[in-house]
């Protein structure tokens, strides 16, 4: 089935076509949700959003990008959404705590315990990489995760990002440049 | 090759999986200097660590639960982000915690303000009662003085 094909199937509701639509992007666009949220069960929670959104607003897509593309965009956009809620949450979970509400509920950490200095040691060096990727810019947060781990090109991810190409360019510069500063302390022996 | 061109090379070039794309420069670089070798290590194990966490194949139920969300209608932005339940508690809670400030401002304004400030309630204190025995005293003297005047003043008795 062609994407035109599968996008059609969509818009008329046939569910084969969504099924399809799951089983060959699901991956991808589970991997851009962790690679943004960096938790499994929250980006599975997320994926499953988009493909949602993709089926109900598959009438909307014009055919001018690729269907990965589309996915991707919206798979960024709703992982962003969220970041930001969860943030407003968490905050709001420590508001609650001080005054004993949420008694035994905890800030979810997806770290499980090391069983060797190696393993201990390389699990600090995740967590590390990790904080630092989170801690830069959204923009340059995006296009870098895209761009490492999705491996997309950087045509690719000016369309993802509707930006240009240069602005990616750029983007990725600086964040590279930015981890640099931020790893420079924790990597350096 | 300065160690801070290359820990940006590194950076660069460290791929998720695989060999790094060839660089004889930063190769050169990465064999004569430890310090950017152990950076290479580091940076490319946590890379190769966080990119473990990627879903490699596809889960069969994922489908099904995605229409069985769909048909529940419980996707994350209709989510709640919390219950009325929480909203109830931390409105009893606020309420609790206005009640212990205004009891605290009062204990402090009627009880521990008066032990702390007493001296100088005592001291005006008696100044005050000594004026006002003074003005007793004085009243006594007057009120003496008027007696005087009528039970043994005789020679204005007839005046009276």
């Amino acid at each position: 089935m062609t994407d035109s094909e599968l996008i059609s199937g969509l818009s008329s509701g046939n569910p084969e076509a969504g099924r399809l639509l799951v089983e060959r992007f699901q991956q991808q666009v589970i991997n851009v949700c962790i690679g943004l949220l960096h938790n499994r069960f929250d980006a599975e929670d997320v994926a499953q959003d988009v493909f949602i959104e993709a089926m109900r607003n598959a009438h909307r897509f014009r055919g001018e990008s690729k269907i990965s593309t589309w996915l991707y965009r919206i798979a960024v956009n709703r992982s962003l959404n969220y970041l930001r809620n969860n943030k407003r949450q968490k905050l709001m979970v420590e508001i609650g705590s001080v005054f004993g509400l949420f008694e035994g509920e905890t800030i979810r950490d997806s770290r499980e315990p090391a069983t060797n200095f190696n393993q201990l040691e390389a699990e600090e060096l995740k967590r590390i990489l990790k904080t630092a990727i989170d801690s830069l810019p959204e923009n340059q947060k995006v296009a870098f995760t895209l761009n490492k781990f999705e491996e997309l090109s950087y045509n690719e991810i000016a369309e993802v990002m509707e930006t240009s190409l240069s602005a990616v360019e750029s983007l990725i510069h600086r964040a590279k440049r930015n981890l640099q500063k931020k790893l420079k302390h924790y990597f350096n022996p | 090759m300065k160690c801070t061109e290359v820990q940006e090379l590194i950076i660069d070039l460290t791929p998720l999986s695989g060999e790094r794309p060839s660089n004889a420069a930063l190769e050169q670089h990465l064999q004569e200097c430890v310090s950017c070798r152990r950076v290479a290590e580091r940076y490319s194990s946590a890379l190769y660590e966080l990119a473990g966490e990627r879903q490699l194949t596809n889960d069969p139920f994922f489908y099904d639960r995605i229409i069985k969300k769909m048909n529940d209608g419980q996707s994350v932005a209709v989510r709640k982000l919390w219950s009325s339940k929480e909203y109830y508690q931390l409105g009893r809670a606020l309420a609790g915690f206005a009640a212990a400030v205004l009891l605290g401002i009062w204990l402090g304004s009627r009880v521990i303000a008066p032990l702390v400030t007493t001296p100088a309630v005592k001291e005006n204190y008696s100044a005050e009662k000594q004026e006002s025995y003074e003005q007793e005293i004085d009243y006594g003297s007057e009120a003496l003085a008027r007696l005087e005047y009528y039970f043994f003043d005789d020679a204005n008795q007839e005046k009276k």
